[in-house]
C-alpha cells in the first residue's frame, strides 16, 4: 500500500515537475487578455478575405508590445461609407485601410484637420483597369494598341456600334459606373475621365472639373452607361452570368477582374484594359489614425510588419492584390492567364489636391446620366399589412434619393393594371407621388405582367428628353401573378431589346421569386429584398442604380 | 531504516510537489518560487540607425545575437530604432531620446548634433560602409529620349522634364533630400564646393521653383520610401534620386515585377559613409560603451562587411573586403552592368551646416514647404 501511495507521489512529482518548466499555465486556460492592446482596423470590403486570415494569424503568433498582448479586430467597412462615419464620429478605429489613400484627402478636406492621421502606408495595390470581354478588346486592337477613353468615347458616339470594328452583332457599345459617393473605384475613374478629357496627366484643377468641354466629355461618355450601381458586386455577377450580351466593359480593381477569371471562371474572360491617359494604383494604405495611444501605435506598426511579411504578402497576391513588400515578386495570378498585365501600367495619373477631388465628386450629380423612372407597385389582397407599410416607407426613401430632373411616374397594380401619377420631373410630381403612396390599399387579385406591359406603355409613350436617360422600371411585389392576360413569356418578349432595366423587389418570405427571379433574368438585374434588414439602406442602394 | 528512508524520500517528493505546483499556479515562464542566484543583468544598448541601413542591420543583429556577445560575463542585448536620418537627431535635440549609439547615413546629421551638443561626440565616429548618390531610371516611353537623368536638370531646364516623373525626398526630413539639393545646386553653379552665398542665391532659388512645378508626386518624407514606391508602383515616379545600395536592391526587386531599370551618376556626387557614434552622454556608462565597440567592432569585422557588401549593395569600410565586379552572387556583380559604376569620376565637398541649412531654407522658401 506504502509502495503504492509512493509510487502515486513519485508520479504526481515528475508530472508536476514538468509542468513547472512551462511556467504560469494559467494563459493555456485563461485567455490572459484581461492587459491586451486591442486595437481594431477598418478595412475596404475587398481586402476581407485576406485580412480576415491575417488577422487571425496574428492574433494567434500573442505578439506583445510592452509586455501587453496585442488583438487586432477588424471591421469590413467601404471606403466611403468608413470616410463618412470616421467624420461624424460614429466610427473610432485604430487603423483606417480604404481602398486608396484619396479617401484620407477627402477626410481631412471635409473634417478640416489635416492631422488626422500620423501614419500612411501602402499595404498592398491593385490598379484601376477599364475590364472588357477578351473578344471585344482585341476587335478594338488589344493587347497590341493602347486602349484609352478617347477610345471608348469615339466607339460611345458611333452609330454602328460595334460595327465600327467589324461586330454589327454586339449592337452598341454599353458599360457601367458605380457611385463615386461611395465607390474608391469610381471616384479614381470619374478623376481619370476629367483627365482624360483635359489631356492632363497631372495639375488637375477645380476650374478644369467645372469647364464646359470637361463636363460635354463626362456626359458624352455616359451615355453608352447601362446603368448605375452602389457597388462593383451585381456587375460583376450579372457580368458573370449573362455574359458579353450584358454590358461591354466595366471600370473595376485589377484584383476584381482576377478575382472574376479565377474562381467560377466564365466561358469567355475579361481582359484588363491599362488606360492608355493613364490610371490610378489603389494603395489600400494602413492608416494609424491621431488618436491612436502610444501602444496602440507600437502595436499597429508590430500588425503592419506583420502584413508586409513576404508569406502574408504572397496570401494576399494570391487573392490577385499585387504585393507593396518590394521582395514579392509578381507571379500568379498577376498574369496574362488570369487577364492582368504585370506591365500594364505604363502611365499614372497624380492623385490631384483634396478640393479637386471633392469637386469631382460633387460633379457627379450634375454629370450622370437622368433617368426615367416608373414605380409599378403591387396593391394586391397579398400585399396587405406589413408588406404595404414597408412598400410605403421604401419608397419615401427612394424619392428622397432620386434627382429632381429624374422624371418618375407611378403604376399600381392588382386584379387591373393602372397609371395612377403619370410621368413628370420628380421637381413637379413629388408631392402627387407622396400622397398617391399614402394612399395606396391592398385588395384584389395580381396582375402583374399586365402591369408591367403598362409600364413599358407609360415609358414608350413618353416625350423624348433632350439628353439619353436610363429607362428602369422598379417592380414592388410579392410576385404572385394570378389575374393577368399577358403571361411571362409574352412579357419576356415584349420588353427584348427595348433598352428598359426591370428592378424587381421582393415582399415577405412567401414572395413569388420564382416569377421575380425570372423578370431579373430578362431585364439582367438583381431581385432586391425589400423588407428584411435596413430598408432605408435597401432604398438607397437601389436609388443609386439610377 | 527502510520505513526511514521512505519518510526522508516521501518529504523531499511531497516538498518538491509542493514547490511544483506552486510554479505552476502562479509563476510565469522562467519564475522560481524561492531566491535563486541571479544572472548578471543585460547590457543594454539602443541603436539608432537611419532606414536605408534597416535591412542589412536587422540581419546583422540576429547574426551578432548568435555570438552571444558578453561583457565582464553580462549579455549584450541591443535594441535597434530606425527612423530618418535627420529624425533621428531630431528626436535626440528635441524629443529626450537617449540612444547609446547612432548610425545616421551621413556626416552632415552628426555635424548638426555637433553643433547642438558637442559633447556628445568626443569619441570620433567610424564609418560603417558608403554610398554614392545616383539616380534611378525606369524604361518606359516617356524616358526613351533621355540619355542621362542628371542632365535634365540643367540651368535650363529642358522641355523633356514636362513628360516625365521626378521624385526626389524631402532635404528638410531625409539625408537623401539634403545630398540631392546639394547635388543639383552644385550642377546648377558649376562647382564642387558649394558656398552659402551660392547656397542663398535667388537665381538657384527660382530654378528650383521651377523644377517644383514639374514635381506632381511631391517630396517624399524619406528615401527608403521613394525607392519602393518606385518598385512597387511603376508609373507613379520616372526617375527618382537614391542611395546606391538602394538602387543595387531596386534592380533585384525590379526583375521579380518585369520592370527594367538603370543606376546614373552625377558628374561629382557626394557619398554617404553612414557614421557610427558612439554616444559620450551622461545616460551611456562605461560598460554600455564597451558592448557598442563590440557591436561597432562585429559591424566592421570582414564576414559582416562582406554581408552588407554582397546582399545590401553597401560599399565595404574594412579595407579587407573588396567589390569583385565578376561575383554574381553579389549584388554588385550580378548588376554591373546596368550602369554601375566602381569608381566615381568626382566627389562633391561636404559642405558646412550652415551651407547645408541656408540650401534648405533655399528650398522651403522656393517649394513653400
Amino acid at each position: 500500500m506504502q509502495i503504492r501511495l509512493f509510487k502515486l507521489l513519485s508520479l504526481l512529482v515528475a508530472l508536476t515537475t514538468l509542468l513547472s518548466g512551462c511556467g504560469d499555465i494559467s494563459t493555456v486556460f485563461d485567455s490572459g487578455d484581461t492587459n491586451a492592446i486591442t486595437i481594431n482596423i477598418a478595412y475596404s470590403p475587398e481586402k476581407d478575405k485576406w485580412l480576415t486570415e491575417q488577422i487571425a494569424r496574428f492574433n494567434e503568433q500573442r505578439i506583445t508590445v510592452n509586455d501587453r498582448r496585442v488583438k487586432v479586430e477588424g471591421i469590413n467597412k467601404s471606403s466611403g461609407a468608413a470616410r463618412t462615419e470616421i467624420k461624424n464620429g460614429t466610427l473610432k478605429v485604430t487603423v483606417w485601410s480604404p481602398s486608396a489613400s484619396t479617401w484620407l484627402e477627402v477626410l481631412k478636406q471635409e473634417t478640416g484637420n489635416q492631422n488626422v492621421a500620423v501614419s500612411n502606408k501602402p499595404l498592398v495595390l491593385t490598379p484601376v483597369v477599364i475590364a472588357m470581354w477578351k473578344p471585344m478588346a482585341e476587335a478594338m486592337g488589344w493587347p497590341n494598341k493602347p486602349i484609352g477613353w478617347k477610345d471608348i468615347l469615339d466607339l460611345t458616339n458611333d452609330p454602328q456600334g460595334w460595327g465600327r470594328f467589324g461586330h454589327p452583332e454586339w449592337g452598341r457599345f454599353s458599360w457601367g459606373h458605380t457611385d463615386p459617393e461611395i465607390s474608391t473605384t469610381a471616384l479614381s475613374t470619374l478623376i481619370a475621365e476629367f483627365y482624360a478629357a483635359t489631356g492632363k496627366r497631372e495639375g488637375l484643377t477645380v476650374a478644369d472639373v467645372q469647364s464646359e468641354a470637361a463636363t460635354r466629355f463626362i456626359r458624352e461618355l455616359g451615355r453608352s452607361i447601362k446603368h448605375y450601381g452602389y457597388n462593383t458586386l451585381i456587375f460583376s455577377e450579372n457580368m458573370k452570368k449573362f455574359g458579353m450580351s450584358y454590358i461591354s466593359a466595366f471600370p473595376m480593381e485589377e484584383i476584381t477582374l482576377i478575382d472574376f477569371n479565377k474562381f467560377n471562371p466564365p466561358p469567355t474572360p475579361l481582359v484588363a484594359i491599362y488606360p492608355a491617359e493613364g490610371t490610378f494604383w489603389h494603395d489600400n494604405p494602413f492608416i494609424i489614425m491621431a488618436s491612436a495611444t502610444a501602444d496602440e501605435r507600437d502595436a499597429a506598426e508590430r500588425f503592419y510588419e506583420f502584413l508586409l511579411t513576404e508569406e502574408s504578402q504572397r496570401a494576399a497576391m494570391s487573392f490577385g492584390f499585387r504585393p507593396a513588400n518590394p521582395n514579392v515578386p509578381l507571379t500568379d495570378p498577376i498574369s496574362p492567364a488570369f487577364g492582368a498585365d504585370p506591365q500594364g501600367v505604363q502611365t499614372v495619373l497624380a492623385v490631384p489636391p483634396a478640393e479637386v477631388i471633392v469637386a469631382v465628386k460633387n460633379s457627379w450629380a450634375l454629370n450622370r446620366k437622368r433617368a426615367d423612372i416608373l414605380l409599378v407597385v403591387d396593391t394586391s389582397g397579398s400585399m396587405e399589412g406589413d408588406k404595404m407599410t414597408m412598400v410605403k416607407a421604401g419608397i419615401e426613401t427612394f424619392l428622397a434619393r432620386i434627382l429632381p430632373e429624374d422624371r418618375v411616374g407611378l403604376v399600381t397594380f392588382d386584379s387591373t393594371a393602372r397609371v395612377v401619377v403619370p410621368m413628370a420631373p420628380l421637381n413637379d410630381n413629388r408631392i402627387d407621388l407622396q400622397i398617391a403612396v399614402q394612399e395606396m390599399r391592398a385588395a384584389g387579385r395580381t396582375a402583374l405582367f399586365d402591369a408591367l406591359a403598362l409600364g413599358k406603355q407609360v415609358l414608350d409613350n413618353l416625350p423624348p428628353a433632350e439628353d439619353d436617360r436610363i429607362r428602369a422600371i422598379v417592380l414592388l411585389s410579392d410576385g404572385a401573378d394570378n389575374s393577368s392576360r399577358a403571361s411571362l413569356d409574352e412579357i419576356r418578349r415584349l420588353f427584348d431589346e427595348s433598352g428598359i432595366s426591370i428592378f424587381p423587389v421582393a415582399y415577405g418570405s412567401d414572395a413569388d421569386r420564382q416569377v421575380l427571379d425570372s423578370i431579373a433574368e430578362f431585364a439582367r438585374t438583381i431581385v432586391v429584398v425589400g423588407d428584411t434588414g435596413d430598408i432605408a439602406q435597401i432604398f438607397e442602394n437601389l436609388s443609386r442604380y439610377f | 531504516m527502510l520505513r526511514i528512508s521512505r519518510a526522508i524520500a516521501g518529504i523531499y517528493l511531497l516538498a518538491t510537489l509542493l514547490l511544483a505546483i506552486v510554479t505552476v499556479a502562479f509563476g510565469p515562464v522562467g519564475w522560481a518560487p524561492l531566491p535563486l542566484p541571479t544572472a548578471a543583468p543585460p547590457i543594454r544598448v539602443e541603436f539608432a540607425v537611419s532606414s536605408e541601413k534597416e535591412a542589412w542591420l536587422r540581419s546583422a543583429l540576429e547574426r551578432f545575437a548568435r555570438t552571444n556577445p558578453t561583457i565582464n560575463g553580462r549579455v549584450v542585448e541591443v535594441r535597434m530604432r530606425v527612423a530618418g536620418s535627420r529624425d533621428l537627431i531630431t528626436a535626440i535635440e528635441r524629443d529626450g531620446y537617449q540612444p547609446t549609439v547612432i548610425s545616421p547615413a551621413s556626416e552632415l546629421q552628426l555635424a548638426e548634433l555637433q553643433q547642438w551638443r558637442a559633447d556628445l561626440l568626443r569619441e570620433a565616429a567610424q564609418p560603417l560602409a558608403f554610398t554614392p548618390l545616383v539616380a534611378l531610371m525606369r524604361e518606359a516611353p516617356s524616358t526613351a529620349s533621355i540619355a542621362n537623368p542628371w542632365q535634365l536638370w540643367q540651368r535650363q531646364l529642358p522641355d523633356q522634364i514636362n513628360n516625365v516623373r521626378i521624385g526626389i525626398s524631402s532635404p528638410a526630413k531625409s539625408n537623401g533630400g539634403i545630398q540631392s539639393l546639394i547635388v543639383l545646386a552644385a550642377q546648377y553653379h558649376q562647382t564642387s564646393s558649394l558656398t552659402i552665398e551660392q547656397a542663398s542665391d535667388a537665381g538657384f532659388r527660382e530654378w528650383l521653383s521651377q523644377l517644383n512645378r514639374r514635381m506632381q508626386a511631391g517630396w517624399p518624407d524619406s528615401t527608403g520610401a521613394l525607392t519602393t514606391d518606385f518598385v512597387i508602383r511603376p508609373g507613379v515616379y520616372d526617375i527618382i534620386t537614391t542611395y546606391e545600395n538602394l538602387a543595387l536592391q531596386a534592380f533585384r526587386q525590379s526583375e521579380g515585377r518585369g520592370l527594367r531599370v538603370r543606376v546614373y551618376y552625377p558628374a561629382a556626387t557626394i557619398v554617404s559613409d553612414h557614421p557610427c557614434a558612439i554616444l559620450t552622454a551622461p545616460w551611456v556608462d562605461n560598460a554600455e560603451r564597451e558592448a557598442a565597440r563590440l557591436l561597432r567592432d562585429f559591424l566592421l569585422s570582414p564576414a559582416e562587411q562582406t554581408v552588407a557588401m554582397r546582399e545590401y549593395g553597401f560599399r565595404p569600410a574594412n579595407p579587407q573586403v573588396t567589390i569583385d565586379l565578376n561575383d554574381p552572387t553579389s549584388l554588385f556583380g550580378r548588376y554591373s552592368s546596368y550602369g554601375f559604376q566602381l569608381d566615381l569620376a568626382a566627389q562633391l565637398a561636404t559642405p558646412s551646416p550652415e551651407v547645408v541649412s541656408a540650401l534648405v531654407t533655399t528650398w522651403q522658401s522656393a517649394t513653400g514647404r
